[in-house]
């Protein structure tokens, strides 16, 4: 900055010299408020160190910090109502179920308040094993070794069920349902099947007249339990696809190599909003979102090779058929597509909620089993609302078992509620 | 004592950068580990098999983003010039807080509005026309381009598919072109103010010469030459790490082609995708090494910008 008058020009009162000198001469308010302010920083930050207790089941009851020790009383009597607050994360599939059951469970027992929060199955089990959350939603189970990291008494309970569909937008077809089987959906996915009127979908389909348009097939792009479940399926009912892609929660596609138009897209919204908005879209979608996205679903041919559609009864049918023939292992946990009975839809998929055998917290024990027991009974009538599917009642027997294994100190917290 | 608090709040500022480095490289040490050099190279990403081959997206996110910089920056300094030196106070004042209020709006929001409606415009007009009427002309350019030696051939193919793809209207080019919107008022305000900044007396010279209005306009364009590259500059470091809009367009699948319409994938776009489910240690390090990536990604442009405005290897400034 120069001075002004090595310019030789005089001095103006709005000069800019004049302005910053001005300014330079009344004090910063600045300089009034930024030790305080420091203070107050470094102070929040000691703060933050000596307050800041994770949300977690394994720390003991009593060590509330003393300003929120009013709104929650460590040792609660037995027959005092349930009071608690209750952390759910994982599946997405069946977070806006995990809601409507909290808000019901929340209505008819004031003093407990469960929140849903969905972000994932994989988040849900890592919460669960960080002790982060009291109950993880999956859409896949936790091996015996990852059990193990979670200190060894995570407890499977099967709670809701559903269906995959095969969703698809081709104008040229009415509203009757375009029939796939396992080979021709691998094949679309595979990239072998890239044009409507493929002979092998026609063969599955005779007197519907198929479009010679190139198809775009939509998958999800996001790391998926429906993934998990759909080529979990695939790769039980095709070999070529259990060699070259195999199952997992993301794979790689290899339409992607092949079709020019194979894309993914976000979400169950996400892959059906696409096949609503691109002609001669195909995609596989979890079976409560078809309603929602208003696509055109198709029936599949099951292993008994009967052509089935996504239904309560056909779903139960394929959870039945794995609890009798094991492929349901004794503590609940298995897959259920490709169910061999006629009446088994074959892409079905269950949703658990997983918890702590062991509680650490009395009052958050008791909340829990009063919830899980809701969920598996009265729950379930919920399930039927939001076009999830409930569980067989076989089934749910087996999670009453594990339910009432749920302790507290060695005690079952079960017999107290 | 002034100065004490500003230099915590300094060191703060050091402190959280330090730590995000710290915290990205220690994390995704195992990725590295595990796939060496061919997690930047490899074109093969199949986490079922452990295969990690990030090259596609580091291909899309600068495929994207050099497309949205490439549209975004002369229009962008166009309109700067336009408000500034050309258009008259009672319709540059509106515009000026319009573009402020645009660059307000929140990504999803444009990756929304480029998904319902440029997208269905896209897959019909747009990218048959463009494959019609452009193509035939990079082809011929490629045609003249092949006779280069080395490098013509791979020119002429890389050429020969720009406007080529699945022409659904996903892709790199709708990405591009929402990214292109998206930093299109960064770089407007941008610019605008350094082409303000220019000092009154030079414009003032100019006229005194007889220089037209445009002919002043353009000689306060290269005095504002540094304020505009850092505009560009500030425009593609957002285009680079946009998440959600691009995920919205871009169709989501691993592509290294140069086809404008074919749907790609891109750093970000692949880390929001794949963290929820992603419980493998080494698929989940391998997913902070993409962090790592796209944070050294934006060193390196943000340092190269800087090198060629200060241009520290010339002696006069």
């Amino acid at each position: 900055m120069e001075s002004p008058e090595r310019v030789g020009v005089s001095i103006e009162k709005d000069h800019p010299s004049c302005v910053i000198i001005r300014r330079l001469e009344t004090r910063s308010p600045l300089k009034t408020f930024a030790i305080p302010i420091a203070i107050l920083i470094v102070a929040a930050a000691f703060a933050g160190c000596t307050n800041n207790v994770p949300p977690s089941t394994s720390s003991p009851a009593v060590s509330t910090p003393a300003s929120s020790a009013p709104t929650k009383t460590p040792s609660t009597p037995a027959p005092a109502p349930l009071k608690a607050d209750l952390l759910e994360s994982g599946s997405t599939f069946v977070l806006p179920l995990a809601q409507k059951w909290a808000a019901a469970f929340s209505a008819s027992n004031p003093g407990v308040s469960i929140s849903a929060n969905g972000g994932g199955s994989g988040k849900g089990k890592g919460d669960i094993t960080a002790n982060l959350v009291d109950i993880a939603g999956s859409d896949s189970i936790m091996d015996d070794a990852a059990i193990a990291k979670a200190g060894g008494d995570i407890i499977h309970l099967p709670v809701a069920a559903g269906a995959i569909v095969i969703a698809y937008n081709v104008p040229e077809v009415g509203s009757t349902p375009l029939k796939f089987n396992a080979d021709t959906i691998a094949n679309i996915f595979l990239g072998k099947i890239t044009k409507w009127n493929d002979p092998a979908l026609a063969a599955l389909n005779p007197g519907v007249s198929l479009p010679n348009e190139d198809m775009a097939v939509v998958h999800r792009s996001d790391g998926s339990g429906t993934t998990d479940t759909f080529t979990d399926y695939l790769s039980k009912a095709n070999a070529e696809w259990k060699s070259t892609v195999g199952k997992g929660a993301s794979v790689t596609w290899p339409c992607e190599k092949v079709t020019p138009a194979c894309t993914g897209a976000s979400g169950n919204n996400g892959v059906g909003g696409q096949v609503q908005t691109i002609p001669y879209s195909i995609t596989y979608l979890g079976g409560e979102w078809a309603d929602i996205t208003k696509v055109q679903t198709g029936v599949v041919v099951n292993a008994a090779g009967q052509a089935v559609a996504a239904s309560a009864e056909t779903v139960g049918a394929s959870i039945a058929a794995a609890v009798s023939t094991g492929a349901f292992d004794d503590k609940l946990r298995g897959s259920v597509t490709n169910m061999d009975c006629p009446t088994c839809y074959p892409i079905a998929a269950v949703t658990w909620l997983l918890v702590h055998e062991h509680q650490t917290d009395k009052a958050k024990g008791e909340a829990l089993v009063a919830f899980l027991r809701y969920v598996l009974h009265e729950g379930q009538a919920l399930n039927d609302d939001l076009n999830y599917n409930p569980i067989p009642a076989a089934v749910v027997a087996k999670a009453d078992a594990f339910v009432a294994s749920i302790d507290y100190n060695g005690q079952p917290l079960a017999t107290m509620g | 004592m002034g100065r004490y608090g500003l230099a915590f709040a300094a060191a703060m500022v050091a402190a959280i950068f330090a730590t995000v480095f710290g915290v990205l490289l220690s994390k995704s040490e195992l990725a590295f580990e595990h796939s060496g050099g061919g997690l930047l190279t490899g074109s093969d990403w199949n986490p079922v098999a452990g295969i990690y081959g990030a090259w596609p997206y580091v291909y899309g996110t600068l495929f994207t983003s050099g497309i949205a910089l490439l549209l975004a920056l002369p229009v962008g300094i166009a309109v700067a010039l336009f408000l500034t030196e050309l258009s008259p106070r009672w319709l540059s004042t509106p515009i000026g807080v319009l573009v402020e209020l645009l660059a307000g709006v929140p990504s999803i929001v444009y990756g929304m509005w480029g998904y319902y409606f440029l997208r269905p415009l896209f897959q019909k007009p747009v990218e048959p026309w463009l494959q019609d009427h452009a193509q035939p002309v990079f082809s011929g350019l490629g045609w003249i381009l092949h006779w280069i030696p080395g490098i013509g051939p791979i020119l002429q193919d890389w050429l020969d598919m720009l406007f080529t793809g699945s022409k659904i209207g996903l892709g790199f080019l709708l990405a591009g072109v929402v990214l292109a919107i998206m930093i299109l008022p960064t770089i407007v305000a941008i610019s605008r103010d350094a082409i303000k900044a220019v000092p009154r007396l030079e414009r003032e010279a100019g006229y005194a010469l007889g220089a037209t209005r445009w002919e002043v306009a353009r000689a306060a364009l290269r005095s504002a030459k540094r304020g505009l590259f850092a505009a560009g500059t500030l425009g593609l470091g957002r285009a680079l790490g946009e998440t959600v809009a691009v995920l919205l367009v871009i169709g989501n699948v691993a592509t290294s082609a140069p086809r404008l319409f074919a749907p790609g994938a891109t750093l970000t776009s692949t880390l929001v995708n794949q963290i929820p489910e992603a419980t493998e240690p080494v698929f989940v390090s391998t997913l902070l090494a993409l962090g790592f990536i796209l944070f050294a990604l934006t060193l390196v442009v943000n340092i190269s910008a800087r090198l060629v405005i200060e241009r520290p290897w010339r002696k006069t400034p």
